[in-house]
């Protein structure tokens, strides 16, 4: 079997459409509405929002998605690396971590399949941004752990806690209990990602800081332009005390807050044309 | 008569003829005269799905839309005709129960609150669904009933009421509504 599977490889049936990220960034919709004056930022999601309901089956689908990706680059990262100390080689501890995640990915997938479901939306009803994955495709398994598990499966926190509450806030028992459900589950893969950092760069602090730094852009990138931050009317939330389960520092978290704060200003930059 | 403004598209690959032919099918589907002029004015610019319907005092109506109701969920910034179909469906229906004397008078598109569009756009969807006019999505349509009046059986069964009534009025609508807002 091949390893190192390039994003295109990934399989997919026609019911799928993927979208770029760079497509979604340079949209020149955003430019014109700057020139109009009609930028806004996005609505938060509360049932007293008027598109909450739409951008909640939206945001459900793109986390399916997610689920699928996430499956796929833990696979690939028990299969990838030899077993062996180097920087193209893994511990067999961590592979045997991989291979429980994709286990519980496996079953976020089936619950994301029931959820949108519940919510009225066709498999491939939005497009796939494929993101996640390429994050997996780092050669070095602790750049991987960074971006993929301390990165964006610390934003799916955030995003898991957003939809709880939304689901709270709706009175919707089904969504609540099943983003718990995965939310409890991502703690853990997050907090193997800041396990495995610390332990396989703990003699090399060069190692260490460049998976940080790589860490670091992968969480302003998906930020989304300010679509999770730590203001209360943001869209996602950063959800800090589970952050904190996760094992990521009170300093960690504030210098999240502060990518994201940063990825919300370049946004508001380009919408007013700074 | 019909008219689609802008003529021509710049940020999106929308065809204003191709719009205005579907616009004509669903107004004819929905029974509005053959003489009544629809004005549809798009705003290219605008992401976020979005539309309004006005009956001018002359009887011209007005739909405000954003590019982003007639755009593709799955490629960006590209023309959807089963969305397009819908969301002219809804305004063009609200349009047509606002010149039927029968039906009431309900607030102005912007005026009404989220649980009161909800109740109304499922009872058109009900009937836009009967028609032939849309493919059933009673599931989806159900999901944003319920996220707006909350998750219990009442609240299914007033969904029911809504889905299911080809003669309804906007008293109706309001009440249930309310009623299912306090269930």
């Amino acid at each position: 079997m091949k390893k190192m599977l390039p994003v295109e490889e990934l399989a997919r049936d026609d019911r799928f459409f993927r979208s770029r990220f760079e497509d979604n960034f340079n949209d020149p919709r955003i430019g014109a509405q700057r020139q109009q004056g009609t930028f806004t930022k996005p609505e938060k999601f509360s049932p007293e929002e008027r598109n909450a309901a739409e951008g909640a089956r939206s945001l459900m689908h793109g986390i399916f998605m997610g689920e699928i990706q996430a499956l796929e680059g833990a696979g690939r990262t028990c299969w990838d690396f030899n077993v062996g100390p180097g920087e193209d080689e893994a511990p067999f501890a961590l592979k045997l971590d991989m291979a429980r995640q994709c286990w519980d990915e496996s079953r976020h997938v089936e619950i994301s399949v029931k959820l949108n479901e519940w919510m009225g939306t066709d498999l491939g009803e939005f497009n796939e941004n494929t993101f996640l994955y390429e994050a997996a495709c780092n050669p070095d398994p602790v750049m991987r752990l960074t971006g993929v598990n301390r990165a964006l499966e610390g934003l799916a926190i955030d995003v898991f806690n957003t939809m709880k509450s939304f689901g709270e806030n709706c009175g919707d028992p089904v969504m609540e209990f099943c983003e718990d459900w995965m939310l409890a589950d991502e703690v853990t893969h997050v907090k193997m990602g800041s396990d495995w950092l610390r332990k396989l760069t703990e003699t090399n602090p060069e190692r260490r800081q460049r998976a940080l730094e790589f860490q670091r852009v992968v969480d302003k990138l998906f930020s989304l332009g300010g679509l999770r931050s730590d203001k209360d009317e943001s869209p996602v939330k950063l959800a800090r005390r589970f952050r904190e389960l996760a094992g990521f520092t009170k300093e960690e978290i504030d210098d999240i807050a502060d990518v994201s704060a940063e990825a919300a200003n370049e946004t508001l930059s380009r919408a007013a044309g700074a | 008569m019909i008219t689609v403004t802008p003529e021509t598209f710049e940020l999106v690959q929308f065809d204003a003829a191709e719009i205005a032919a579907l616009a004509a099918d669903v107004a004819k589907a929905v029974g509005l005269a053959d003489d009544v002029t629809i004005a549809i004015a798009i705003d290219e610019t605008a992401i976020i799905g979005k539309a309004s319907s006005r009956v001018e005092d002359d009887g011209r109506i007005v739909l405000d839309v954003t590019g982003g109701a007639f755009e593709s969920l799955r490629k960006a910034r590209t023309f959807d005709e089963n969305r397009a179909k819908a969301v002219l469906g809804q305004a063009l229906m609200r349009a047509r129960d606002r010149i039927d004397p029968d039906f009431g008078n309900p607030p102005a598109d912007d005026a009404l609150s989220v649980p009161e569009e909800t109740a109304w756009a499922t009872s058109i969807e009900g009937r836009l669904d009967r028609l032939g006019i849309l493919v059933g999505r009673p599931q989806r349509r159900i999901y944003h009933f319920r996220v707006r009046h909350g998750f219990n059986d009442t609240v299914d069964r007033i969904f029911d009421r809504l889905w299911t009534t080809d003669s309804i009025t906007w008293a109706e609508i309001a009440a249930s509504s309310s009623e299912a807002v306090l269930a």
